[in-house]
């Protein structure tokens, strides 16, 4: 019978947590933060975190490790990695929301834009890791691949955590 | 109505609400690599830590319970459905007969905000009690508690549950 209990309880941890995905250290090399990605997304190192992308395209993001004295040319590159991808925002549509994950402050800013294949939901998150460590998260994705990945992205984003 | 609540981890605590704290007890941090929260249990219970950083308790008598981090629940809705889709896991897992559960009921329980649900089953011809609770300490981040055990152990081990549930408190 206690083997049957504890098969039970066992059984029931795997439920709850099945298996997420890969977890990445940003950056790789001296990590100030981990997040995990679902296996289903085509995720990759890039020079200070990553990026991922649905499996059906219709949602992008990386997350960038930075620090204050960076953080302007962290914003100012991926603003230029989307105008070169033809991502155009929509100014008048800015909202800015506060907020924290994991313990970290963040500061998250959303447009309403256009990109090649039409609308597109575009927004930059900074979050404060430490006093002198931050993290850029640039996000981009079609209006219908937001609601479709809304799960995903919610465990992705929760995913997130100081190291 | 009242028996029926009273099965439940989180009615249990509620209706346990004025006992004595546990004279011997021993906080516990979880996850113990990035706390979120600690909560206490008896001294002679035992800890073991499992993938993704779940906690196992386990008393003395065999009663044993897992708490474990739920990244997949964003809200009551969610953790309904977990704990429906948790209960009839245990069910199967010990190939249980006459598998049967109550409602989710939801509790505020100070700063916690729990949603429960018992079943019940027989295995081997014992009468077992399946237990599992989802909580949730700030919106969006949410923690269960599972166990099984047989209805008589269960019903030992309701006092030491609702302190256990009582004394959960966020890590600042």
């Amino acid at each position: 019978m206690k083997m049957k209990l504890l098969l039970a309880v066992l059984v029931a941890a795997a439920l709850i947590t099945p298996a997420f995905g890969k977890t990445f250290k940003v950056p790789d090399e001296t990590p100030v933060a981990s997040i995990t990605v679902p296996d289903s997304w085509k995720s990759k190192e890039i020079d200070k975190g990553i990026e991922a992308q649905s499996g059906d395209g219709e949602v992008y993001f990386a997350v960038e490790a930075t620090d204050a004295k960076g953080l302007e040319k962290t914003i100012e590159e991926a603003v230029e990695y989307l105008k070169g991808e033809g991502v155009t925002v929509d100014a008048s549509t800015m909202k800015q929301t506060e907020g924290s994950v994991n313990g970290m402050k963040g500061v998250d800013i959303t447009w309403n834009g256009k990109d090649k294949e039409g609308a597109a939901i575009i927004s930059l998150t900074v979050l404060e890791v430490s006093d002198d460590a931050a993290l850029m998260i640039t996000y981009w994705a079609s209006p219908e691949g937001t609601k479709k990945h809304d799960k995903e992205l919610g465990e992705i984003l929760n995913s997130i955590k100081k190291v | 109505m009242e028996t029926r609540v009273s099965r439940t981890l989180v009615a249990v605590a509620i209706a346990l609400g004025l006992a004595t704290p546990l004279l011997h007890a021993k906080k516990v941090e979880f996850p113990a690599d990035d706390p979120a929260f600690t909560f206490t249990m008896p001294d002679d219970w035992t800890t073991e830590t499992g993938k993704d950083g779940r906690v196992y308790c386990t008393a003395p008598a065999g009663f044993k319970i897992g708490i474990i981090a739920s990244p997949g629940v964003s809200d009551a809705d969610d953790a309904r459905k977990l704990l429906t889709t948790v209960l009839k896991g245990m069910a199967d897992a010990m190939k249980c007969e006459n598998y049967k559960s109550e409602e989710a009921k939801t509790n505020e329980l100070g700063k916690l905000s729990l949603v429960s649900r018992h079943g019940q089953c027989k295995s081997e011809g014992i009468e077992m009690a399946l237990n599992a609770a989802v909580f949730a300490l700030e919106p969006g981040k949410y923690f269960t508690i599972v166990g099984a055990a047989p209805e008589k152990v269960d019903k030992a081990h309701r006092k030491e549950m609702s302190e256990l549930i009582r004394s959960i408190a966020a890590v600042e």
